[in-house]
């Protein structure tokens, strides 16, 4: 059965063809090794009994209390041919500091991961998902997040590749002061389709926000971004931003923008901006300049629209896979 | 074997349909030290591009050698291979590129060898502080942020660390305060070492009082009107560029 996804809160002429996405509802999990495994032993995984009373559809998942964590948490969710359905929980507990890593990958025919986040007030939780699937036909991540009085989640997202990606992050900043930032970088190559949807509704007083995506598109790939800043009633005083840069590093690519600023308050602020184009021929001649080949500059200046996200995985064999997959990505 | 490090033959190039450079030669040898002047517009910063095999500028006819080989077919990355840099007026940005990293890549692609971290770390930090330079600016993204200033010292840190055999400073010493550029001039001092040659662009006599030219050339309208010995400077700044111009077309 397919379902409409990532629908734009305000619809624009259907020809353009951004206003959502279909996906195809799977009605069972094809089986397979599922694997989860958590680098902290406070983490518990969350009972199948647990899953099947939430809305959510899944296969494993965590339920994570960051008053109980010892570090930087890692999670890695990893399919071996079946179909993945991740469920997490985070609570940042008041007061907190966190990180957590989530990595998915392996081969998946159906992906579909959903966190669910709740930052309470005076806690700061960072988010790093990376998302790289050897093959996959359809994936769909979903964050859902409520953030508390002067919290702050931070979301660091990569996204390389897959036939079909979808991501929808929707957070609500609801208390006073409270902020959210997320910070993206997708690749996509060959035929891969990519639809990326963040929304951020600002329902508290002087909330803060701001978007960022970046990355690089090759081959026929097609990527729609669509940012939504959605300033409430009752959020006077906040403020938000949005950019998206990307690279087209061939003619056959497809990259669609929709920045979205909605606002039933007087005093906000929003900002957005929006670039797409193709390799600056006086960046390249620059570093050309300095004796490295074409193809190594057009590799270092790709890299260079994904390393601001890289640059902040905190693991060093994550870094080296993003990289290893950056080099088979230029080569395809 | 020849000391002749560079030899530019009638040059005559273009930037779309407008022909900037018209019949420009110039022979550069072993150690020397050249300074190109002339009025804006008159094709300075075009030739130093097109030596450096700039995309966005069609060459015509002439030739350019690089120690008795024909490059004129090379591309820019070649030519830096051979030993040929050029310090940029506007220095691009890269966010995501650190200027450490993107220093030891050019290394490793100039020397054809792998520069290990520690060592070229080090070898870094020491032209850092010799052009007192912050340490921290390795790890930020390359020009990201920098002052004009900063950016100036970020061309000659490159240039300090490829130790190149011909470097071309297109106006490097321009919106530089005393001091920095004392300190530029004292970098590009170090890299001079009787084989290593300059070729500067630029319109003021600061930085020329530090390197003292061997050679002056005077290119106006596309063309080099004069060669001549370091004097020429002191002239030029005291008269400008008109009575040359003016001779010329007697």
């Amino acid at each position: 059965m397919q379902v409409k996804t990532n629908v734009l809160p305000a619809p624009t002429w259907r020809y353009i063809g951004v206003n959502y996405d279909t996906i195809e509802q799977l009605e069972k999990f094809r089986q397979g090794n599922i694997m989860a495994k958590c680098s902290d032993p406070a983490v518990k995984a969350i009972a199948p009994e647990k899953i099947a009373e939430s809305d959510a559809s899944a296969n494993c998942g965590y339920m994570i209390d960051t008053a109980e964590l010892s570090g930087t948490l890692r999670i890695e969710y990893f399919s071996d041919g079946g179909d993945l359905a991740d469920y997490s929980i985070i609570t940042a507990r008041e007061g907190t500091d966190a990180m957590a890593v989530f990595t998915c990958g392996g081969d998946v025919h159906f992906h579909n991961g959903l966190t669910r986040i709740i930052a309470e007030k005076n806690s700061r939780l960072t988010l790093i998902k990376i998302h790289g699937f050897a093959r996959s036909e359809q994936a769909v991540d979903s964050i859902l997040a409520n953030v508390g009085e002067n919290a702050e989640l931070n979301i660091i997202s990569l996204e390389l590749g897959g036939a079909h990606s979808l991501t929808n992050y929707q957070i609500e900043l609801d208390g006073e002061a409270s902020r959210a930032f997320i910070d993206s970088a997708c690749l996509a190559k060959g035929r891969e389709v990519m639809d990326i949807s963040y929304r951020i509704n600002h329902r508290g007083k002087n909330s803060v926000s701001s978007i960022t995506c970046s990355g690089a598109l090759k081959g026929q790939a097609r990527k729609t971004f669509k940012g939504t800043l959605d300033f409430r009633k009752g959020s006077s005083g906040s403020k938000g931003s949005e950019i998206e840069n990307v690279t087209l590093l061939d003619r056959g690519v497809v990259s669609r923008s929709v920045p979205i600023i909605l606002c039933t308050e007087d005093d906000v602020e929003g900002s957005h901006a929006a670039s797409a184009g193709r390799i600056d021929e006086d960046v390249l001649f620059y570093i050309t300049s300095r004796g490295i080949p074409m193809e190594e500059a057009r590799r270092l200046i790709v890299f260079s629209k994904i390393a601001p996200v890289v640059d902040k995985i905190p693991f060093e064999d994550l870094r080296d896979g993003v990289n290893i997959y950056l080099e088979n990505y230029m080569c395809d | 074997m020849s000391d002749i490090l560079l030899e530019v033959s009638d040059i005559r190039a273009s930037a779309g349909d407008k022909e900037i450079l018209k019949g420009v030669s110039l022979i550069i040898k072993k150690g020397e030290v050249h300074v190109l002047m002339g009025p804006n517009g008159a094709g300075k910063s075009t030739f130093a591009n097109v030596i450096m095999a700039h995309p966005g500028y069609t060459v015509t006819k002439g030739s350019i050698f690089f120690e008795g080989a024909d490059i004129s077919r090379e591309s820019a990355d070649q030519r830096a291979r051979r030993g040929i840099f050029m310090s940029f007026q506007q220095a691009v940005e890269i966010p995501g590129i650190t200027l450490e990293n993107f220093i030891r890549s050019s290394k490793a692609a100039v020397t054809g060898q792998n520069q290990p971290i520690l060592k070229f770390r080090k070898q870094l930090y020491s032209y850092m502080d010799a052009l007192d330079m912050k340490r921290a600016y390795a790890g930020r993204y390359l020009n990201v942020g920098f002052s004009g200033g900063e950016k100036k010292k970020s061309e000659i840190l490159q240039m300090s660390a490829l130790e190149p055999k011909l470097a071309i400073l297109d106006e490097t010493d321009s919106g530089l305060d005393v001091d920095a550029v004392k300190i530029v001039s004292e970098g590009v001092k170090r890299l001079l070492d009787g084989e290593r040659s300059v070729l500067i662009i630029t319109h003021h006599q600061r930085i020329l009082q530090a390197l003292a030219p061997d050679f002056v050339h005077v290119l106006v309208g596309g063309r080099i009107l004069m060669d001549s010995g370091a004097s020429l400077v002191e002239k030029i700044a005291s008269e400008g560029y008109k009575w040359l111009s003016e001779e010329a077309l007697v």
